[in-house]
């Protein structure tokens, strides 16, 4: 039978160092593990996105509404 | 215009590559866990076009991607996204990119940002573009357009946002020929299962179901082509050579989305593969693990399989009832599932699964209904028990579905739902942290399987090793036990909930047998391990170099 100290000296290779070796397709409790102050930066991007895209919108209708306007006008 | 890439069946094709053209750099950004094979297989298409390729871990963090990147300010920077929930990590690393001045493209790929690039686009303004679909003729054609400087907006199978719109262009067939493309780029250490180097590979892309919370096929049959491809079996047992001569690898594990088994077509494909794997010497030498459904477990097919090398199968269980079975549209039985695994029993190989304990369709009688199910699989300690909720992911059915009945819940990085009897979800809310002493990485129940993964490997290869016999008794004990503990735990607290009662909900417990559970195990295999180690040592040193295996692909 081994000393017990071969039991704390394995060599490296064989020490115990457990991981998945199959799919590690869940994820739910990585997630539990991601900052959630990253989720604000996501959040406050997502609405600056829209707001970007709400105002091209606005600027472009702004400018059909002229240029509709403009065309009445010449009749 | 000529094909440099065969196999691509009348999509837009590439330039020849010209020895004149100046080389493109190009860093790829993701996660590195078990080799990440997406990525690999990027990278060795854009160094066979003669680009110089960085491959870099997410897990390093901003500051030391920053440190690499910075002053050498690549064309692309790529990010290789497999989970969604990574989005805002991978975000932290792109905006602290831009904030140090690198104006790299910025492009993104994989499943979330294919099915839902506007999503993507507008959660992470850093990104000039994302890949669609399949990424390495995309990849390459939208570095090589960058290059010469001339229109990348055109490349087939991208989106990005022009004005605030989304611009898609048209999608870019999916490669029909997957031996076409290079082995993926391999260049790290292989992780070890106690010595021996193991590496991921493909047999296959694609799989023909349709299961609901799965985005899979979705991915595939959004693109244009076939959707389920497979490669020769001469090709595979080329790469598996390759991997073990060159990389010393013995344990091979095939990430394929479904192992190709199904019906006659795939007999023949796993019989010329076995056939070709005796022919080549590299039984014995490497042995292997894949992950298929349920249904092609069959006793003289696996027991064939398993002579040549299977040592673990992974299956996706998913659901111990019939009505969740149909909701996840699994096109399967509960018997079948247990017939499957007790097939795989009695073979002696091991068995590996994904089980929902929750899903949209639970309620409390369905939770009890899977713990039995559970307890009739793994109740004899032959693998741990282990399971998880059902979340909806971008691009799945399931998301959509939840979504018109009004249940989704959540966001991008944190996906939920709400059960039809909303009492469950405060049950679950309570049970999660309860049962993390077995269900986490760190956990109990990951680390018996684990140490059941490894006896396997170690079995396999040290011929002659002394008390296996002994070990995978008291493992099984050790098993059986853990198991039984969970399964009384989740039943306890369901029924004391039920009436009310929720101090079943205790973490400590839980806690204080985990660690005991966890130290009991650590005593058995390292025991185990240090009677054998001389032998241990011989078997792990033995030279991959030589041997009858035959000659590798260069490339």
């Amino acid at each position: 039978m081994p000393r017990p100290e071969h039991i704390a000296e394995l060599p490296s290779p064989f020490r115990w160092r457990p991981g998945p070796i199959t799919d590690s397709i869940d994820m739910e409790f990585v997630l539990q593990e991601i900052d959630p102050g990253l989720r604000a930066q996501v959040m406050a991007a997502t609405f600056e996105n829209v707001a970007a895209v709400h105002r091209t919108r606005a600027e472009g209708a702004a400018k059909i509404a002229g240029i509709l306007a403009a065309a009445a006008k010449r009749g | 215009m000529g094909k440099v890439l065969p196999g691509v069946p009348d999509g837009p094709c590439l330039d020849p590559p010209r020895g004149d053209r100046v080389p493109a750099e190009v860093a790829l950004v993701g996660y590195q866990d078990q080799g990440n094979l997406g990525m690999g297989y990027l990278a060795a298409v854009l160094q066979e076009r003669g680009h110089i390729v960085q491959m870099i871990d997410v897990r390093d963090g901003p500051e030391k991607i920053a440190e690499r990147l910075a002053s050498r300010q690549p064309l692309v920077v790529g990010f290789s996204l497999i989970f969604q929930v990574f989005l805002p990590q991978f975000r932290r690393v792109a905006s602290h990119l831009r904030a140090l001045g690198v104006t790299s493209h910025f492009t993104i790929g994989g499943h979330f940002p294919s099915l839902c690039h506007d999503e993507v686009l507008a959660q992470f303004p850093e990104l000039d573009s994302v890949v669609r679909y399949e990424g390495e003729l995309t990849l390459v054609d939208l570095v090589e357009r960058l290059n010469r400087g001339t229109g990348w907006r055109d490349t087939p199978g991208i989106a990005y946002l022009r004005g605030g719109q989304i611009v898609e262009t048209e999608p870019r067939p999916l490669v029909q020929d997957l031996d076409s493309l290079p082995f993926p780029y391999r260049p790290f250490d292989p992780e070890q299962i106690c010595g021996f180097p193991t590496l991921p590979l493909l047999a296959s892309r694609g799989c023909a179901r349709r299961c609901t919370f799965c985005s899979i096929h979705t991915f595939y049959r959004t693109a244009p082509g076939k959707v389920v491809r497979v490669r020769k079996p001469a090709k595979v047992i080329e790469e598996m050579c390759y991997l073990h001569r060159h990389h010393g690898v013995r344990v091979i594990l095939f990430q394929d989305d479904d192992f190709p088994l199904w019906g006659r077509a795939g007999r023949r494909w796993a019989d010329e593969l076995v056939g070709r794997m005796h022919d080549a010497g590299l039984v014995d030498r490497v042995i292997w693990k894949i992950s298929c459904r349920a249904e092609y477990v069959e006793h003289d097919l696996f027991a064939k399989l398993r002579d040549a090398g299977l040592f673990l199968v992974y299956m996706g269980i998913e659901s111990g009832t019939e009505e969740g079975l149909e909701i996840l549209n699994k096109e399967m039985t509960v018997e079948q599932n247990l017939e499957a695994v007790e097939t795989l029993k009695q073979l002696g190989i091991q068995v590996s699964y994904g089980f929902m304990l929750f899903d949209p369709s639970s309620s409390f009688e369905s939770v009890r209904e899977n713990i039995g199910f559970l307890r009739r699989m793994v109740g004899d300690g032959r693998a741990a028990a282990t399971f998880s909720r059902m979340l909806p992911y971008g691009g799945t059915p399931i998301r959509d579905t939840l979504k018109k009945e009004g249940r989704l819940r959540g966001d991008l990085t944190r996906p939920d739902y709400d059960f039809l009897d909303l009492r469950l979800n405060e049950y679950h809310r309570l049970l999660v942290p309860t049962v993390r002493p077995w269900i986490h990485k760190q956990g109990l129940s990951y680390e018996l399987n684990y140490a059941w993964d490894e006896l396997e490997t170690v079995s396999r290869f040290a011929r002659g090793v002394e008390g296996v016999e002994e070990y995978r008794a008291a493992l099984r004990w050790l098993t059986a036990e853990s198991n039984e503990r969970l399964f009384r735990h989740l039943e306890e607290s369901l029924q004391a909930f039920e009436q009310g009662d929720r101090s079943k909900l205790d973490l400590e417990p839980a806690r204080a047998y985990c660690e005991d559970g966890s130290k009991r195990l650590l005593d058995l295999r390292n025991r185990f391990i240090a009677h054998n180690i001389d032998l241990l040592m011989e078997t792990v040193s033995a030279d991959c170099t030589s041997g009858p295996v035959m000659v590798p692909q260069t490339h």
